[in-house]
């Protein structure tokens, strides 16, 4: 098998030239995120160095096996002009959503972005020294004993989008509780950012009784949502309930930019892959086929400044809905297609005889002991049961034991979390380095040896039989990442480090799965 | 007749110089001993097979006068100049290595390319007694050293026969060429020759070179099954007469009826090809190709079909390994899934190419799109170029070749028959590639020529 060398002045392009004859020191990699690098060294005349080195636009480097299948290709980032021709450096299409940082509110369920409106925000009809508030789990607003009300004076909370954002409200849903004498009214609104339109969404007159309810509406596209409390009467009145008698109070918010009862991470990526390719249209496809859905319901997600590279990894280490929840992983591929689908479900399992074997076993990483330490209701610290395995203190002859903080008042809770620690480090994968010089598919034919790619998985053949469950660990691995030399037809593959389970849990829970 | 005597001569830049005329070159008793190349273990393509080796040859420098002498040394030093600025690119004319040893029976004489410099300290390694035997008009023990493209080839071509022209240009055509003793595979041209003339401007095709009986192109309208009906569409040219059409009533995998792979029974990997048409503007397919043979079910990878365009275009499905087996056939169908029912969008398949890919037996070129119009051309030419430049060539000839962008090595080297298939499109709602006047199918015709070529000097 020989691999073909060709650079385009961009992805759909005409080609510049062919340099496999010419090229040396080809390397080429991939890790989680698809094709990361190639680099080579061309020999070529001066004026064909400058051909390339002095030249606009970004060009498109594709390497071609003999069967015609891409086996890298990426954009040429940097040339460098040597004695003997150019040094080329090129890097994968995942490299395209880290180009322009992305700002914008997809959900959010927190009231952190609530603010009182204030004076200097609208002017003197809505001071907020005549009002009470309370942003601590939710919005309150609420009036004060003996301080005057009139219609000329609101009391009003907002939020508003991202300055500079890419999206706007698109819903917003609430539970309120009102307790207001007759005469007030409470109301929301979606407004312009400077307030200079706005749409009433809903309004609720008080009856001087405990009004509770929920509400779910559109609210057009706003940058701004106002809850409001205001005295229905022109004529000044003296508020005469004591504090905390009367109060509107909306908890269980939820604004959305999206008119869809979720939001889940596929619509996310399909519109980093749009905004990206709005503004860089050469770089991605705008194709969203290989996105597909984890179908958990983001609640909390807002962007500021962040670059969709980010973004989408963090969204694809939240792994889906199914149970255990399955890890995913997102990248771009052949066609400069962004995927965000199940880890390994793209993956090609590899058969190799390892020809050298280096195996280090530590004690470094190792817990087999685990007891947690929580907070009662009372916020004393408590440290919880002890929980041990026997089998890891058996093989080991030692019992390393692990105090373990954990932000809950919940036994249950915390127990959770220790297992999992417990379960990611009783048995510490032994560093290992591998070697070989051929692979085998599933079908037993000879591959060459760049087939592999990051995400695949690797069994070692030629291992004795399971003596432990360490010797299993290495047997079988995905592999994280790959580097291919063409020069001597070798290849060096990376292990995957399983995330830890306690890792994933954390991360979800604060997602609030 | 055997050869009387040896031949051994370099040549470039317009100078040529024999070795071993004993006028003005002499080899030293000893003076050369041919490097034998290896197979080539780097996977970077266009260079052959075989390791491109160092040579080192000794040699007295003669002339009738010493003024003489030392310009025959000069001649050779300028051989050697041109051979390295041709290495560095600053000339297109190469200097090469021709040699015939005495008794050999090779209709041709046997030359290499000198593609640089060898080990050592330079191109031309003069004695510390340089000119200390002048006086006889000799400068002795001058050693030559470059390096060499691994083979020795035949400047006697080896023609192949030329197969008919086909209907359709997505045929399989062979070649075949006299045999001759070397085991070791050997260069091979490829013309694809339309006498009066291609399309002036060519849409994107793979051709696809095997050794053996290595490909199947089969009619996909032969696989009607639920939701794949026949539909004819003779109006655009199609392979047949028909084309296969999917309509679904689902979003979910179906298949297509299974056909059979009877030739290369022995073949453990294969590629796939397909000629398609994405009929909707808006969905898109995910096709794979499933085989089966000793009840071993494998696919090819999902290849998408996205909505790029509404025109007929081929596309690679990717390849699939087997079991190996020597009389079983292989079972193989498509597999399609559609994005959406709503329309309902359709999807039509022309044909479908089974190639054999494992080991040596194939090799694909993907020709890309011709950007611009060009001169009405004649052929399409794959040349191996290995005495002539640092790699090969694929380009469209009009009077002149008209470079041609593609993907893959076009450095073929093949055993006594060559098969070739090119796949391509019209670029427009035509299935098959027209003919200028897009009146007719472009019927080709393929010659090929092989350089026999060896490890030793024969």
């Amino acid at each position: 098998m020989t691999l073909h060398l060709a650079i385009y002045d961009n992805p759909t392009g005409v080609q510049i030239g062919e340099y496999a004859p010419r090229a040396s020191d080809l390397s080429i990699t991939t890790n989680e995120h698809g094709f990361e690098s190639c680099s080579v060294n061309l020999r070529l005349s001066l004026n064909e160095a400058f051909k390339l080195y002095d030249r606009p636009g970004l060009p498109h480097l594709v390497i071609t096996d003999e069967t015609g299948t891409v086996a890298w290709e990426g954009r040429l980032e940097d040339v460098t002009l040597t004695p003997a021709g150019v040094q080329l450096t090129a890097l994968g299409y995942w490299r395209a959503m880290a180009d322009i940082p992305y700002t914008a509110i997809w959900s959010s369920t927190t009231v952190d972005e609530w603010r009182p409106i204030t004076t200097l925000d609208r002017g003197a009809g809505y001071p907020e020294e005549r009002h009470s508030f309370d942003f601590e789990r939710r919005v309150l607003i609420a009036p004060n004993k003996g301080t005057t009300y009139s219609t000329g004076f609101v009391g009003s909370a907002t939020t508003e989008t991202p300055s500079g954002g890419a999206r706007v409200f698109a819903t917003f849903s609430f539970d309120y509780e009102v307790l207001l004498p007759v005469t007030w009214v409470v109301r929301c609104l979606a407004a312009a950012r400077d307030w200079s339109s706005a749409s009433v969404l809903w309004t609720l007159n008080a009856t001087g009784a405990l009004q509770t309810g929920s509400q779910s509406l559109t609210t057009g596209a706003f940058d701004r949502l106002d809850f409001q409390l205001y005295y229905n009467n022109a004529v000044l009145t003296n508020h005469p309930n004591e504090n905390g008698d009367n109060y509107a109070q909306f908890t269980n918010l939820r604004a959305k930019s999206t008119t869809a009862s979720t939001v889940l991470a596929d619509a996310i990526a399909s519109a980093l892959v749009t905004y990206v390719n709005g503004i860089n249209s050469a770089q991605i496809s705008s194709s969203a086929a290989l996105i597909q859905s984890p179908a958990l319901d983001l609640k909390d997600e807002l962007y500021e400044d962040e670059y969709p590279a980010d973004i989408l990894t963090r969204l694809a280490r939240l792994g889906d809905n199914q149970t255990p929840p399955r890890q995913w992983e997102v990248g771009v591929w052949g066609e400069r297609r962004l995927h965000l689908r199940p880890r390994g479900s793209a993956a090609q399992a590899w058969y190799v005889d390892a020809t050298d074997l280096q195996l280090q076993r530590s004690l470094e990483s190792l817990t087999n002991s685990v007891y947690p330490v929580y907070e009662d209701a009372n916020g004393n610290a408590v440290r919880g049961t002890t929980s041990a395995d026997s089998a890891s203190v058996s093989r080991y002859g030692l019992t390393r034991r692990t105090a373990l903080s954990v932000s809950t008042t919940s036994s249950t809770q915390a127990n959770v979390q220790r297992d999992m620690l417990l379960a990611d480090r009783k048995d510490p994968l032994p560093r290992a380095s591998i070697s070989f010089s051929a692979v085998y598919d599933a079908g037993g034919v000879r591959r060459p040896l760049y087939a592999i790619r990051s995400g695949d998985t690797i069994t070692i053949r030629n291992l004795p039989p399971a003596l432990s469950s360490a010797i299993d660990k290495i047997r079988t691995f995905r592999i994280s990442r790959t580097d291919y030399r063409a020069d001597d037809d070798t290849i060096s593959v990376e292990p995957e480090a399983a995330l830890p389970t306690l890792e994933t849990l954390l991360a979800r829970q604060q997602e609030g799965f | 007749m055997p050869a009387a005597f040896t031949v051994l001569e370099m040549s470039g830049g317009g100078n040529g110089i024999s070795l071993v005329d004993g006028v003005n070159y002499a080899l030293v008793d000893s003076g050369w001993a041919p490097t034998v190349a290896a197979r080539r273990v780097g996977t970077l393509a266009g260079s052959g097979p075989y390791e491109d080796v160092d040579e080192e040859i000794t040699v007295n420098v003669l002339g009738t006068t010493a003024a003489i002498a030392l310009d025959n040394l000069q001649t050779l030093s300028e051989i050697l100049d041109v051979a390295d600025r041709w290495s560095q690119g600053d000339t297109s004319s190469p200097a090469l290595i021709t040699c015939q040893p005495q008794g050999s029976i090779s209709t041709g004489e046997l030359q290499s390319l000198i593609i640089g410099r060898g080990g050592g300290s330079g191109f031309l390694g003069l004695p510390v007694t340089f000119n200390d035997q002048l006086m006889i008009y000799e400068i002795s023990n001058v050693k030559i050293r470059f390096k060499r493209r691994g083979q020795w080839i035949s400047n006697d071509d080896t023609a192949g026969s030329i197969s008919g022209s086909p209907a359709n240009i997505a045929t399989s055509m062979s070649a075949s060429f006299a045999a001759f003793s070397s085991g070791v595979i050997s260069p091979v041209n490829i013309s694809l020759i339309k006498a009066s003339g291609y399309k002036t401007q060519l849409p994107a095709g793979y051709v696809l070179i095997g050794n053996g009986v290595d490909f199947t192109i089969t009619e996909a309208e032969s696989l009607t099954a639920t939701a794949y009906t026949s539909v004819a569409d003779s109006a655009n040219n199609a392979r047949g007469g028909s084309v296969l059409r999917y309509t679904p009533t689902v979003t979910t995998l179906t298949q297509t009826a299974t056909y059979t792979r009877t030739a290369g029974t022995d073949a453990q990997q294969l590629t796939f090809f397909a000629n398609v048409r994405n009929n909707s503007a808006s969905a898109t397919w995910i096709m794979r190709v499933r085989a089966s043979r000793l009840g071993v079910n494998v696919v090819t990878p999902d290849t998408l079909i996205d909505a790029s365009t509404l025109l007929p275009r081929i596309i690679s499905l990717g390849s699939l390994s087997l079991p190996s087996s020597n009389t079983s056939a292989v079972t193989l169908r498509l597999e399609i899934t559609a994005s959406t029912t709503s329309g309902p969008p359709t999807l039509d398949i022309d044909y479908i190419v089974a190639m054999r890919t494992d080991g040596n037996y194939g090799r694909v070129i993907a020709i890309d799109a011709e950007p611009v119009v060009t001169a009405s051309k004649t052929e399409l030419r794959i040349t191996h170029r290995a005495l002539a430049a640092p790699g090969p060539l694929v380009a469209y000839y009009a009077a002149g070749s008209i470079a041609q962008g593609w993907r893959g090595d076009a450095f073929l080297v093949m055993g006594s028959t060559v098969y070739v298939a090119w796949l391509a499109t019209n670029g427009d709602a035509k299935w098959n590639l027209m003919n200028a006047a897009a009146s007719a199918i472009e019927n080709v015709t393929l010659t090929a020529t092989q350089d026999p070529a060896y490890l030793v000097p024969q």
